[in-house]
């Protein structure tokens, strides 16, 4: 692996910030480097797995309550506004959707307690057409995805794969420090899964495991970026 | 010999195979010249860049337009000091692999500093710029700095003092220390302490796994301040005058306090409970799952835990702790540091 070209890999998958003489070279030394290749083949292979992440509907419609709002309100017309346009780079989407993944997970966890507890505020407007159970009068009832732990762990999944798969560029040292530190990070996410199991609505616990889980994914793309650019 | 020691001797003896740079050396190394010392002009703007495999990064700074670079290393490597518009890149090659330098810079003190390394160890001193150090196993220290401010290490203490602007720091498997800085502050390990003292901020946000965390500095105004850990005790320093609403988690620690607050509705164990000093104008949140969250009027807290100041050079032994975690006393490798001893 050559850092010069390593760093520019990205920019060369994204198609940005380089000129034609730039691209020419990185695409010669991939040509040559088996090290390179092979981590603009794993910088490939996230982008298409981010690329291919499912959108999933949720399971309660919450618009037609929305609408009903709305339309009883009266409204201020927003102002015009020039188009603005975004460009974002391959990392960054790829941290966005990861993070997004672990948001959402957290919201529909927290969701779902909802549903089953009666210390939620219920949320006002319509009720629900097709529900199944009764719920109180002027409150619909919202019935949450069940994707939290599978999106997780297969971010989680990806990275650990990437991880193993650069293993052999690390130095043991270091892959043993990262190891201890992410079983770390997971026994702390068990106590936190404990805890939650006596106590499902706490919304400590509930904030507590998202930011140890978002923190354990954080510490494996840094792994997983180390182990791409050592040499 | 433990099986630990084989081990460390191992390592040292390979990287001294890889980096042409033996102990000897080493040893010599501080009293004799340097191998390569040149100077090269720099225009307002220039950034410099040092790539360090192993060794020790050494930066200061002062008020010339100039960027001097004295490295000491093995005859068999050699200092890349390229100088083009954008700035000053520094690398060095070795013919048999990465190589191990000791650099001394002095740069520009307006000049942005970026630098990463393997086995490094970055000290950089008088930056009225942006900085950035990274390291895999190396402590950093960064002693001034403005606008984004960064240093990260795995395997390394990091420690920043005096930096202003937007200060990111973090750490795995060492403690954090900041000192003196203001901004927005971002300090993050897994396995370490983190200590934040006489801070000057309207925004932190601090998160360890198993660690302690301190902090003592200004609470603003507006001001949102996040203390977050799962195994250690969370630590505040606050005026007396001060005025925030502090949100305390805790689900099998205590909490104690000397300003005489009182809780705001039910203490339930688990759950959050909210003091408010003063008008309650800044958001403190601290949280910890099994450690004791503490308010403290400013002035009485304990001084921040250090690592014994002397920086990750020490070799010796790898121990497990308590926790399950590698202590690592093979922290960095740096041909000079480790001949000395």
């Amino acid at each position: 692996m050559h850092d010069a070209f390593a760093d520019r890999l990205s920019d060369y998958l994204d198609d940005e910030d380089l000129d034609a003489s730039e691209r020419a070279e990185i695409a010669r030394h991939v040509r040559e480097c088996g090290d390179c290749r092979r981590a603009l083949a794993d910088l490939r292979e996230v982008a298409a797995r981010a690329r291919a992440l499912p959108d999933t509907a949720p399971d309660a419609d919450l618009w037609p309550g929305v609408e009903a709002r709305i339309s009883a309100d009266r409204l201020l017309p927003f102002r015009t506004r020039l188009p603005r346009r975004f460009s974002f780079t391959l990392p960054q989407l790829v941290a966005a959707a990861l993070a997004l993944m672990v948001l959402s997970g957290g919201m529909v966890w927290l969701a779902r307690i909802g549903g089953s507890r009666a210390d939620f505020v219920p949320l006002l407007g319509a009720p629900a057409p097709n529900q199944a159970v009764p719920a109180p009068a002027g409150s619909i009832e919202v019935r949450p995805a069940n994707f939290a732990d599978a999106q997780y762990d297969a971010a989680v999944a990806d990275l650990e794969h990437a991880l193993e798969a650069g293993r052999g560029r690390l130095d043991p040292e270091t892959v043993r420090v990262l190891e201890a530190n992410l079983q770390a990070i997971d026994r702390a996410i068990e106590q936190s899964r404990r805890a939650l199991s006596d106590d499902p609505a706490n919304l400590y616990l509930n904030t507590h495991l998202a930011r140890y889980r978002q923190h354990k994914l954080a510490l494996l793309r840094r792994a997983t970026a180390l182990a791409a650019n050592e040499s | 010999m433990s099986e630990t020691m084989r081990h460390t001797r191992s390592l040292l003896v390979l990287l001294v195979l890889l980096t042409g740079t033996s102990p000897a050396e080493g040893q010599t190394a501080d009293r004799r010249a340097p191998e390569t010392d040149q100077t090269v002009p720099v225009s307002r703007g220039a950034r410099l860049t040092i790539d360090n495999f192993a060794g020790e990064v050494v930066i200061r700074t002062e008020a010339r337009d100039s960027v001097r670079v004295a490295a000491r290393h093995s005859s068999r490597n050699r200092v890349d000091i390229q100088t083009t518009a954008a700035g000053v890149v520094i690398r060095a090659r070795g013919s048999a692999g990465p190589a191990a330098v000791d650099y001394e810079v002095t740069a520009p003190n307006w000049m942005p500093i970026k630098v990463s390394g393997t086995y490094t160890f970055v000290s950089i001193e008088g930056a009225q710029s942006e900085v950035s150090a990274e390291t895999v196993r190396g402590d950093i220290v960064v002693k001034g700095g403005t606008g984004f401010v960064t240093a990260k290490s795995i395997e390394g203490e990091v420690i920043v003092e005096g930096a202003r602007g937007k200060v990111n720091v973090s750490s795995v498997n060492e403690g954090v220390r900041i000192t003196g800085a203001s901004g927005d502050i971002v300090a993050e390990t897994t396995n370490g302490d983190i200590a934040l003292t006489q801070i000057e901020s309207q925004s932190v946000d601090v998160t360890t796994v198993n660690g302690d965390i301190l902090y003592e500095g200004s609470i603003m105004a507006g001001g949102r301040y996040r203390l977050g850990t799962h195994n250690g005790d969370v630590t505040l320093g606050v005026p007396e005058t001060a005025n925030a609403t502090f949100s305390v988690r805790t689900y099998s620690g205590d909490f104690s306090n000397n300003l005489g607050l009182k809780a705001v509705g039910e203490v339930r164990r688990g759950r959050r409970t909210t003091y408010v000093l003063g008008s309650g104008a800044a958001e403190v949140e601290l949280e910890s799952f099994n450690g004791t969250v503490r308010i403290r009027r400013a002035g009485t807290l304990p001084a921040p835990k250090s690592r014994g100041g002397e920086h990750a050079h020490a070799h010796g032994t790898d121990q497990i702790d308590d926790h399950g975690f590698v202590v690592p006393l093979l922290a960095t490798y740096s041909p000079v540091a480790a001949s000395a001893r």
